[in-house]
């Protein structure tokens, strides 16, 4: 199995990493930089749970190699906030109420700051569709719109 | 005001970790050294097994170990109530997906291309795909002892008199699907053993760590006090972790290859070997009046339980029980059967069979009102249990029903009237559907919780309790009973993480009823721990309770400028030999159904009831259903969580919405076509209608505050009253599940 030199930005930091040209992202970041908060429901691109950002679009990190991100820069949720100081999504999820498991979670406020990122203001109609390839079996999506809905309102979506 | 929080919106007990992705779930734990373990599974769903070949497989890098039935031969079966599942599969398969052989390597792939050098020679039997084909006479068995399991009886009354009675007689067959429970994170586990004090640890989710554990310890033939079962943060489970999954798998692994191990299931995987919701037949025979009375009604339930039993036996004869939905009945007979097939194994899931029975049940009663020209509302109003109503069980219902409350306030919510009146364009409808459940296993079954509260030398508490949180919140629930207890501030908590080699048993996340047990277990420790620190402070203070003010962590003489923290008073008492630590129990009685009849006085401890309208529109051309919206009307006796009950509500009602219109595990010939998410459709933010829950609350008598539960009613009354609605709007009624597109032109052409 071949091995490919590759050079990438995870969450602001430099890696340069020599990786099989077979291994996924989502095990990159799990198995190798032990960024858990990534999390694999399907692997094959359905669910949505290992939602990443690469260069400011988001991706299921099941279907991209890691082969694929050299010289890119990736966000994973470990860059969204700390326990001093929450990123606005991750205080309106808990505020609202919309994190139940919590395994879709990650993903879907990834999936959520890249929407806001685009689109600050949209209407709930682009936050449905934002966040279609995010699957939550626990919360109905009821409370997770409104989560986003909020921070949009404040024009809150700070961060990285 | 203060910090008592019962009633009160407050944040998770555990939200933190997970907003910012670094909760720790089963396939998050990475321990150093450690072999991945993969099962070979049966392709074939009933077949002779000739021989296992492992020996290319085992010559493969990076494999350390591939064990088969016949280095297994001392174990035991393991299942959760018939103990009918073999570890690995000895003689033949019974499902499509029956482990086979287990493999350990050091690397998940190297496992999965071990996996695919093992060579089985298979003499395949027939595939029994249909319970009706399988209470056949001539029929091949699956397991001895013949294909239909159990059967359990329903009767009330005199079923003959009550069609005597009637002025319209009317029978219906309803079908409902093999439903994938789905939770998001797939099965999944680490484990060690200690060869010293041979002790197997494993860290995997369940919804009951302490029936895991007993199930575990028999198959592997040792002690219970052998196992120890941690549990991880929990990735969803609606039933599906209540079976032994990955358990069993790793502990025999970590003890033959002396390493740690881990296992974590494919999407397919979890979707082919693990549990379902049973597909059901149900048969519905009513006599009714025109004037409006239900004189009688015969039901029959047939379970496909698949190759194993599971649930199943429960499942079923619950189905039975709620098949009369909450409607007086005088006349009752009833007969359920739960038959084996070779399909995957069917178990719990939200709503343990009631589910099933209410979409039969509250489409009849839809049949019923529109055949004698009476609305739905109007009928259900009729006929509708209230206080002193008695159930087909012959239970007498002494509080709390607040059904009639439910169908008003739903009424009044939605746009009932409004599209019942104007009827302007032809596509639209209305659609209510009713249902209750019982809270807890009931039937005699012993059921308990447990819960312990310690006040630590810093005044801080520790909370055990090995209740399961899949995401609804009893943990939260555990730490607002206490605070309203002891005026004390959820944040000075801390919950131990699930362990059954520290905690004790509080029984499962299922049927509904760890808000009643686990909040009446909690709501008693902390009413324990109330009382110790009213004597020490007494001892400590000179003052009587009525004179002490107990607030935020600290005990004060009301009036004096004196007083203890909780860490003060804590660090006295355990240097007198008395640390502050409360245990708290529940452990109510129901009674054992009679054979013959089903009856059982108090057959359930208490009920929730849940009044769905969905506003709906068809598209006659598409078939596609559109649902606009659903008002949900809960009586849960009192809403400790209010924003909790709502995520129950939305959440169910999304479950429910899904088994309506989309959702459906094809097995065909006993292999599943559509073992993924690509064609296994669950709802998406983009089919979400909108979700109004109305809160009811008749209190209940033995609930903590009054309180019901809602987990698995939120779901029930969904799928029927999508399926009333569109029946409202086109004309045609659905009377299997699920209402695809194509069911619904096919119902529509056969309809012009």
């Amino acid at each position: 199995m071949g091995l490919v030199d590759i050079k990438v930005k995870v969450n602001g930091e430099e890696y340069k990493l020599q990786v099989a040209a077979n291994l996924r992202l989502v095990d990159l970041l799990r198995d190798k930089l032990g960024l858990i908060g990534t999390k694999e429901g399907c692997g094959e691109g359905e669910c949505g749970a290992c939602t990443v950002i690469i260069d400011g679009e988001t991706a299921n990190s099941c279907l991209v190699l890691a082969a694929q991100v050299d010289g890119s820069e990736i966000t994973t949720i470990e860059a969204l906030g700390n326990e001093d100081k929450l990123h606005p999504l991750q205080q309106s999820f808990i505020d609202n109420g919309a994190v139940q498991c919590g395994f879709c979670t990650p993903g879907m406020i990834l999936s959520a700051k890249n929407l806001l990122d685009h689109n600050p203001q949209p209407s709930e109609e682009e936050i449905k569709r934002g966040l279609s390839g995010n699957i939550c079996r626990c919360t109905g999506y009821t409370k997770i719109i409104k989560a986003v809905q909020d921070v949009a309102q404040r024009g809150d979506n700070h961060g990285n | 005001m203060g910090t008592r929080a019962v009633g009160k919106k407050v944040a998770k007990v555990d939200v933190i970790d997970k907003v910012l992705g670094k909760a720790i779930f089963a396939p998050d734990y990475y321990l150093d050294d450690m072999l991945y373990i993969k099962a070979f599974r049966a392709p074939h769903p009933h077949a002779l097994i000739k021989e296992v070949d492992i020996s290319k497989a085992e010559e493969l890098a990076g494999v350390e170990l591939i064990v088969t039935a016949k280095e297994l031969a001392e174990l035991n079966n393991f299942g959760l109530i018939i103990k009918d599942q073999e570890i690995l599969a000895r003689e033949k398969t019974r499902s499509m997906g029956d482990a086979i052989a287990l493999i350990a390597a050091t690397s998940e792939e190297v496992a999965r291309r071990a996996e695919r050098l093992i060579e089985v020679a298979y003499e395949e039997l027939e595939v029994i795909e249909e319970p009706l084909r399988a209470m056949e006479d001539d029929a091949p068995l699956i397991h001895q002892g013949g294909n239909i399991l159990c059967s359990h009886n329903l009767k009330k009354g005199d079923i003959k008199q009550g069609f005597a009675e009637a002025d319209l007689i009317l029978t219906n067959e309803f079908r409902t699907q093999r439903i994938e429970q789905l939770p998001l994170q797939t099965e999944a586990g680490v484990a060690e053993y200690d060869p010293e004090t041979e002790v197997y640890t494993i860290w995997a989710a369940t919804q009951w760590l302490h029936d895991t554990q007993i199930d575990v310890a028999h198959a592997l033939g040792v002690s219970p006090s052998k196992i120890n079962i941690v549990q991880p943060i929990i990735g969803g489970a609606f039933g599906k972790r209540e079976d032994v999954s990955v358990q069993i798998h790793l502990a025999l692994m970590a003890k033959l290859t002396g390493k740690k191990v881990k296992q974590v299931y494919t999407r397919a995987e979890s979707m082919i070997a693990q549990s379902k919701r049973h597909p059901m037949i149900i048969r519905i025979k009513s006599g009714v009046t025109y004037a409006g009375k239900i004189t009688a009604w015969e039901v029959e339930v047939i379970g496909d339980t698949g190759a194993y039993a599971s649930s199943g036996p429960a499942v079923v004869h619950q189905a039975l029980y709620h098949s009369t939905g909450p409607y007086n009945i005088d006349n009752i007979a009833g007969k359920s059967y739960t038959v084996y097939t070779n399909n995957t194994y069917s178990g719990a899931m939200r709503g343990f069979g009631a589910t099933q029975a209410a979409f039969a049940y509250e489409s009849q009663i839809d049949i019923l009102a529109k055949e004698i020209g009476m609305d739905p509302v109007e009928f259900r109003l009729k006929n509708g249990y209230q206080r002193g109503s008695i159930t087909p069980n012959g239970q007498e219902l002494t509080s709390s029903v607040g059904l009639k409350e439910t169908i008003e306030q739903a009424v009044e919510a939605s746009n009932y009237q409004q599209i019942k009146v104007e009827r302007g364009n032809k596509k639209r409808g209305v659609g209510i559907a009713s249902i209750m459940f019982g809270n807890g296993y009931g039937e005699g079954y012993p059921d308990h919780s447990t819960c312990q509260i310690k006040v630590e030398d810093d005044g801080t508490l520790t909370i055990k309790t090995a209740a399961a949180d899949v995401g609804q919140g009893v943990l939260t629930l555990v730490a607002q009973i206490i605070s309203e207890v002891l005026n004390y501030p959820i944040e000075g908590m801390n919950f131990l993480q699930g362990n059954t080699a520290t905690m004790k048993n509080a029984g499962s996340t299922s049927a509904t009823r760890q808000t009643l047990f686990t909040g009446n277990a909690t709501k008693n420790a902390a009413e324990n721990m109330l009382a110790q620190i009213h004597h020490h402070a007494f001892l400590e203070l000179g003052a009587h309770y009525p004179s002490l003010e107990i607030k935020d962590g600290k005990i004060i003489v009301k009036g004096e400028d004196r007083g203890l923290t909780f860490g003060k008073l804590a660090r006295l008492a355990k240097a007198k030999g008395q640390p502050l630590i409360a245990e708290g129990s529940y452990f109510p009685k129901t009674d054992v159904p009679d054979k013959e009849t089903g009856f059982s006085a108090k057959n359930y401890l208490a009920y929730t009831f849940n009044t769905q309208i969905a506003e709906v529109v068809v598209d006659t051309e598409t078939g596609q259903v559109e649902v606009e919206r659903i008002v949900a009307a809960v009586d849960i006796g009192k809403a400790i969580h209010p924003q909790n009950i709502e995520g129950q509500s939305e959440g169910g009602t999304a479950m429910g919405l899904g088994m309506a219109l989309m959702e459906d595990q094809i097995i065909e010939k006993g292999i599943t076509k559509n073992p993924n998410l690509s064609n296994y459709l669950v709802p998406t933010s983009l089919d979400m209608p909108e979700i109004e829950t109305i809160i009811v609350e008749s209190k209940d008598a033995v609930g903590p505050y009054g309180a019901k539960g809602i987990g698995e009613p939120a779901m029930i009354p969904t799928a029927p009253a999508i399926i009333n609605a569109i029946e409202d709007a086109i004309g045609v009624r659905i009377k299997e599940l699920p209402a695809t597109p194509e069911k619904i032109l096919k119902a529509v052409k056969s309809k012009e």
